[in-house]
């Protein structure tokens, strides 16, 4: 289910800047920021297969002296979906914003495709942890946890592009439903949710990596 | 992590379940070799001893070790002794360690300095287990690692941190079993994890049990680093033939399966990964403890080339069952600048669409003569690239370079604009080079031009091509350079001698050994970029003989294998059309493909599961239809009209090509390829193969088009020759290559190995004009000889211009009796001389007179 010129033009028109956002957890590791990026460039590279100028937001590259918090909920109304990097640390308390972007991309979803069995929502298992929220549980997921434990040039390998390519079927249907449904960007009425999609997630801390426990 | 802080260092441990399998051996070596590859590099190599209840290392390591002022030093478990009673004494430490780049306050609170044992090898430093006093013992045994993780475990990630930010290469020698100890060796610490094992069930068994368990905790951690597991089969003895076999086969067979399962592979192969990577029992290593790589010579049955290979293998390799052929590649990138710029034709030329077709940029020092009435080194690389890409492309290629005087540095505005202008850039990387800044300023103008020329990448592929003549450091380029020169392909002109680690650069004139290194990587570079031009379309349609055909849009399940026949059929000369973006309108849409379809001697169809859509004012309908019909369309016009002028054949042919069981994903889309697969005018001038492999559907394209090649032949392309030796022979047949190519043939090598080598076998001899065997250590000629009287099938009946079997050294009584009537034979024992090919070459030269060569 290509996305055709004439819904690429309508999604413009009605507001859409990016065909999905990125939401990761915003600290400094090498590895999570690296895995958002390499995400954002497959996203964008196969999406570049069927239509001219794909667009994938991730907030790395924000000019100095912007706002910040405005630019990321204006880019995440003007988003057709959003892909979550999905790990402890995204549901964890400390890192609010990735609560509060599911939620808010979650209101979106009901506001543009009321009672469709489609999410907006494209969660990345990137780990897996024990406890996982309920908001994450119920919404249909891609996990790469394994395909990134293959070395530092795992987004090379076939996997990772069979995963991304997944990736994009459901970013393509949501543009064709989204656009079928007729459904605009309407960000100024738009009311960012305050409170986090995983607040009544506990983190629960992983055992220790031992098999003996006989001191 | 700031921006000018290198890379974090890989930490690597190594883990056996038994004890005897040579671990701490295997880690003193990696030590040494890692040392020495690294030894320009600001940082080092750490080894750490965490075998804390049997410590060994520091015995690889005496003279340095028991040196007195490193006797006392204390180790690893003092290291955390120490670190958790600070942590005890001051409650608000813990918080602050944790903390992002707490490392900084770990090594100001714990210097890690006061614990290494500096430079126990080159390049090397060293951790000991502990401080061998009376009371280490009982440090060990009191130590409480369950507490001090329960309390403080999240430091552990710090002082990882610390010493990945500190060295390049961190190697820790684990602890065997299951214990507390080798859980924070095997699970926290590394991001590869080597599995040292000898042939035995336990030792089997206990690393893949481990592996397992240490991947699966690593998924379910908030680290995000990888875990690559690489196997290191240990002590293997090869006088036991049967047995080694057997083991062979079970060890490959269960790191195979175990692979598939904790990566979540569809498919896993480490033969070749095996066929290089196992350690030879050596009984002189059992006695002491000897570092293999400082003791002997690195010949083909030592220990120390056993250790280089596997060693070579773990640090450029992302994973055991990594492409061999990918070692010395850069990481890719992705690209990340669509390809829209339109192709505007400024004059006739290689590149259609520039006015230049390839810049060297080079630093002028680099061409400096070093023995008079020598050529400098670029002007020799500029020429043999030149000839080469000249033979491959059938024309002559607008090289140029700014030929300046070493401190002319006004950079011209006609410099820029020819810059600007110019397809393909080819930096010539050396230290002078990197500290130019001229050099960079060419690099920079270029990059800023390519990018509303076309992009940097086009599908992926960088238009500069980095010829690395000396290692230079990008360290200190600006990130943008770096980040250019790093996401280019490299082509190294030099190799770094394995024992003294000093670079060697292929200079021509150094003798025939360093003349054939330094063809064989112009051929590279000029392949790729052949490859490259050929791939974009980019070659002039004004060259002659270019046969059209139609590879019709395929639904994206398929899209691979519409990339790999495209891909085949570009490699061998094909134009493939739709070259552009078709329109997403119906009606532009059946325009563009009726007219690309005019062009065409043939169109392919691949018929998926997906269906792909395109609208028109009222209706939605299915691209794979539109094609299908316009191709059959057009079938039937050629059909009436062959038959008109009492043609046998049409000037146009269909191939439809559909997986075996197909079945479509709706309904709608089920019913047309029950239409292709039951009514029988699909068939009216079309083919459909259903269910043929993808590898037969190329040869039936091929075949099909054997006869158009027939049409088309375009003379003055050199002619080829497949020199077929084996692995074994390539260094022995290096300098008759090396004259084939002087003399201006074409020469095909055997592909590396794998299934490429018989697909690749396939193909050069499809494509070669003349076969010539070399016979030198491996016996295999006459094999080869037979394989020989087969190929007419994949020549379609075109007869080869010669076949010669060339025989070299060593002299043996069944090399001076060998006779065939199949084949010239030519017998030469001594170094290689012009004269000894000189038969086979008068034999290729008169028939090509008399049959004429296929162009392709």
């Amino acid at each position: 289910m290509a996305i055709t010129p004439e819904i690429e033009q309508w999604l413009k028109d009605a507001g859409y800047e990016y065909h999905c956002f990125i939401s990761y957890p915003r600290v400094r590791n090498n590895y999570l920021v690296e895995c958002a990026k390499r995400v954002k460039d497959a996203i964008e590279n196969d999406l570049a297969l069927s239509i001219n100028s794909p667009s994938v937001f991730l907030d790395d590259s924000i000019p100095g002296g912007t706002l910040w918090e405005t630019k990321i909920k204006t880019a995440l109304c003007r988003s057709v979906t959003m892909a979550a990097l999905c790990a402890g640390i995204y549901y964890h308390p400390a890192h609010k914003w990735c609560g509060l972007e599911w939620a808010a991309m979650d209101d979106l979803c009901e506001s543009r495709l009321p009672g469709s069995e489609y999410r907006t929502i494209i969660p990345l298992i990137v780990r897996v942890e024990s406890s996982i929220p309920e908001a994450v549980l119920k919404t249909q997921w891609i996990d790469i946890s394994s395909l990134t434990l293959q070395g530092r040039r795992y987004y090379t390998t076939k996997e990772f592009r069979i995963r991304i390519r997944e990736v994009v079927n459901h970013i393509e249907r949501i543009a064709v439903a989204i656009a079928s449904k007729r459904a605009r960007t309407d960000c100024q009425q738009f009311q960012f949710p305050s409170t986090s999609a995983f607040s009544n997630w506990q983190p629960v801390k992983q055992a220790a990596p031992f098999y003996r426990n006989d001191k | 992590m700031t921006k000018e802080e290198p890379p974090p260092g890989a930490i690597i441990t190594f883990y056996s379940y038994k004890g005897g399998t040579g671990r701490s051996m295997a880690v003193a070596n990696a030590a040494c070799w890692l040392g020495r590859k690294i030894s320009t590099s600001s940082r080092k190599v750490l080894v750490m001893d965490w075998d804390l209840e049997a410590p060994g290392l520091h015995r690889f390591f005496a003279p340095q070790a028991d040196h007195p002022e490193n006797v006392d030093r204390p180790g690893i478990v003092n290291y955390f002794d120490r670190l958790q009673k600070k942590l005890i004494r001051d409650q608000g430490l813990y918080a602050e360690l944790v903390a992002e780049e707490g490392w900084k306050t770990l090594d100001r609170e714990l210097p890690l300095d006061d614990y290494l044992i500096s430079d126990v090898l080159t390049g090397v430093d060293f951790i000991k287990a502990g401080e061998f006093n009376a009371s280490y013992a009982e440090l060990v045994s009191t130590f409480n690692w369950v507490e001090f993780y329960s309390q403080f475990g999240n430091v552990i990630e710090t002082f990882r941190n610390l010493i990945a930010s500190k060295y390049d290469y961190c190697l820790i020698d684990s602890r065997t079993g299951f214990t507390d100890i080798s859980g924070i060796c095997t699970m926290l610490m590394p991001e590869k994890l080597v599995m040292v094992f000898t042939p035995s069930r336990q030792s089997l068994s206990g690393v893949i049990d481990l592996a397992v368990r240490a991947t699966a905790y690593r998924r379910a951690s908030g680290d995000f680093r990888p875990l690559s597991v690489f196997p290191l089969p240990s002590r293997i003895e090869n006088a036991e033939l049967s047995l080694k076999k057997d083991w062979r086969e079970r060890y490959q067979t269960e790191f195979e399966g175990a692979f598939r399962s904790i990566y979540q592979l569809e498919k896993c192969e480490l033969s070749d990964y095996f066929d290089e990577v196992q350690l030879p029992h050596m009984a002189y290593y059992a006695y002491g403890e000897s570092i293999a790589l400082l003791e002997e010579r690195s010949d083909a049955l030592s220990l120390s080339r056993a250790y280089e290979n596997f060693f070579q293998r773990l640090i450029e390799l992302d994973f055991p069952w990594d492409k061999q052929d990918d070692i010395w590649d850069m990481p890719e990138k992705v690209q990340t600048e669509p390809y829209t710029a339109p192709i505007v034709r400024h004059h006739k030329g290689v590149l259609t669409n520039f006015a230049e077709d390839i810049f060297i940029s080079y630093a002028p020092d680099d061409n400096a003569s070093l023995t008079s009435g020598y050529k400098g080194w670029i002007d020799a690389f500029n020429e043999s690239l030149a000839t080469r890409l000249t033979q491959l492309l059938g024309e002559q290629p607008r090289i140029w370079r700014d030929k300046r005087l070493p401190g002319n540095e006004v950079f011209s505005e006609t410099l820029i604009l020819r810059l600007s202008q110019t397809g393909f850039l080819v930096t010539i990387i050396s230290p002078t080079y990197i500290k130019s800044s001229w050099c960079l300023k060419e690099l920079k103008e270029f990059y800023r031009h390519a990018i509303h020329s076309g992009g940097i990448k086009i599908n992926n592929k960088s238009r500069i091509f980095s010829v690395v003549k000396s290692p230079a450091e990008y360290d200190d380029l600006p990130p943008d350079l770096r980040e250019v020169l790093e996401s280019s392909l490299t082509y190294k002109f030099y190799e770094t001698d394995k024992l003294t680690g000093r670079v060697r650069e292929y200079w021509p004139e150094l003798g025939l050994d360093y003349k054939r290194k330094f063809l064989e990587t112009v051929e590279d570079l000029a392949q790729d970029i052949k490859e490259f031009i050929k791939s974009q379309q980019l070659i002039s349609s004004d060259l002659g003989g270019e046969i059209n055909i139609f590879l019709a849009e395929a639904t994206p399940d398929l899209s691979e294998e519409r990339n790999e026949i495209k891909r085949t059929l570009q490699l061998h000369g094909y134009r493939i059309l739709p070259d552009e973006n078709l329109p997403f309108e119906a009606s532009a849409f059946e325009e563009a493909v009726r007219r690309y379809l005019d062009q065409s001697v043939l169109s392919i169809h691949l018929i998926g599961a997906d269906n792909t859509v395109i609208r028109d004012e009222s209706h939605i309908r299915s691209v794979l239809n539109i094609q299908h019909e316009l191709a059959a369309e057009r079938a039937r016009i050629q059909h009436e009209l062959a038959m008109r002028r009492g043609d046998r054949d049409a000037a146009f042919s269909r191939l439809i090509w559909m997986p075996e069981g197909l079945q479509a994903r709706t309904p709608a889309y089920q019913e047309f390829i029950a239409y292709l697969q039951n009514d029988p005018s699909v068939y009216e001038g079309a083919e459909v193969l259903s269910g043929t492999s993808m590898e037969d559907f190329k040869t039936i394209i091929h075949e099909k088009l054997g006869y158009r090649r027939q049409e088309s032949t375009v003379d003055g392309r050199p002619k080829r020759i497949y020199l077929i030796c084996d692995k074994q022979d390539i260094d022995a047949a290096a300098p008759l290559q090396a004259y084939l190519t002087e003399q201006r043939y074409e020469v095909f090598l055997p592909f590396g190995g794998g299934s490429e080598l018989l697909s690749g076998h396939k193909e050069h001899l499809r494509l070669c004009d003349a076969v010539l065997i070399f016979y030198g250590r491996a016996n295999t000629a006459e094999w080869k000889l037979r394989d020989l009287r087969k190929i007419d099938v994949i020549r379609a009946g075109r007869p080869l211009l010669a076949k010669g079997v060339y025989i070299s050294g060593p002299e043996t009584e069944h090399k001076k009796a060998f006779h065939t009537a199949d084949a010239l034979v030519m017998k030469n024992f001594s170094e290689f001389s012009p004269e000894s090919i000189t038969p086979f070459l008068e034999q290729l030269e008169k028939a090509s007179t008399e049959i004429p060569i296929q162009g392709t």
